[in-house]
């Protein structure tokens, strides 16, 4: 019993230390997810800022559209068109590329599941190291 | 810090890439039973440190803790930094396999500085000494990094003075922080399990 005692304690698992470490281990990870909070809150305010220049580009085709009711295709002149056309273009294309922008936030984010994912690995390794080597040391015994 | 792939020449590449192995292997062979949780703790706060991305005006920086690691592990912080960066490039594509390397050496060759340099006065002599040594470990990792970085990336064509005083000059407040923190652990670790440092 003492010698289990001893290497148990030798181990380290249950000392201060590891209990320190495990605490800063959280504090990390804690703080990371605040930056991460952070970050997106900014991302989201640079959307909307993008959202609001899009909409001030997208009023200027207004006078376009009172200049065109009424028209037909023909009668459109080089200018008006291209406003109609750039304005529908992007009322289309606007839910696309907040897609887009959003895919790319979390393709590049690295997230909370890959962190906690990457620990167990390193927790495996460990595991296996020692496996390994308690095997060892069981053959110099023997 | 971490250098992409397709940056660097293949010599350059092999150099870091076999050089790393010995050193693994060395630190491999100086890890006991008994501390083999100790590198898989500091690997993973090692891992989960470089993740935290702290703005420090237009760029960002990182912890990276590696002269805490180095002060605590010396050898063994080889294999401890390589698992942790090798995951960072399988999960979040940070650097690449073909650089693992390279930059597992410029990370692990400061925290074994480091340890060379700092380990005795943190462990022995008065408070205000180890604390001061502590800062200058902390410091020293991320200082020694940062010139290593601007080394590497020399040999692609940069010239060294260009790079390293941009690197350095990014990664100043860095060393000041990582200082800190490391004098702080240090400390604690002295007041609770002062034999942790003790590393052969």
């Amino acid at each position: 019993m003492m010698r289990i005692s001893r290497k148990l304690q030798n181990v380290n698992f249950k000392s201060p230390i590891s209990i320190l470490l495990n605490f800063a281990f959280f504090t990390l990870i804690f703080a990371f997810c605040l930056v991460r909070e952070a970050d997106a809150h900014n991302e989201y305010r640079l959307g909307e800022n993008e959202a609001r220049e899009a909409m001030d580009a997208g009023q200027h085709p207004q006078s376009v559209r009172q200049s065109t009711k009424g028209k037909s295709c023909r009668d459109l002149s080089e200018n008006e068109m291209e406003a109609l056309m750039e304005r529908v273009i992007s009322r289309k294309l606007r839910p696309v590329i907040g897609d887009l922008d959003k895919l790319r936030d979390s393709s590049e984010k690295s997230g909370f599941t890959e962190i906690v994912g990457g620990i167990g690995y390193i927790v495996g390794l460990m595991g296996v190291a020692m496996y390994l080597k308690s095997r060892r040391k069981a053959d110099h015994a023997s | 810090m971490h250098i992409s792939e397709g940056v660097l020449s293949a010599p350059v590449l092999v150099a870091g890439a076999l050089l790393t192995l010995g050193g693994t292997a060395l630190g491999l062979k100086k890890m006991d039973y008994e501390r083999i949780p100790e590198v898989a703790v500091l690997s993973s706060a090692f891992f989960v440190a470089s993740l935290i991305h702290v703005p420090i005006g237009p760029a960002s920086a990182h912890l990276i803790l590696n002269g805490l690691v180095g002060l605590l592990l010396g050898w063994m912080a080889f294999p401890s930094i390589l698992v942790a960066l090798g995951l960072q490039a399988l999960l979040f594509q940070f650097g690449g396999f073909t650089t693992l390397g390279v930059n597992t050496l410029n990370m692990a060759v400061p925290a074994i500085i480091a340890y060379y340099l700092f380990n005795l006065p943190v462990r022995k002599g008065n408070r205000l000494l180890n604390i001061i040594s502590g800062f200058a470990a902390g410091a020293t990792g991320v200082g020694i990094g940062a010139i290593l970085v601007a080394l590497t990336l020399v040999s692609t064509g940069e010239s060294f003075f260009h790079v390293a005083r941009l690197v350095l000059f990014a990664h100043l407040p860095l060393m000041v922080v990582e200082g800190a923190i490391t004098a702080f652990c240090v400390m604690f670790l002295k007041r609770v399990k002062p034999e942790i440092l003790e590393v052969r």
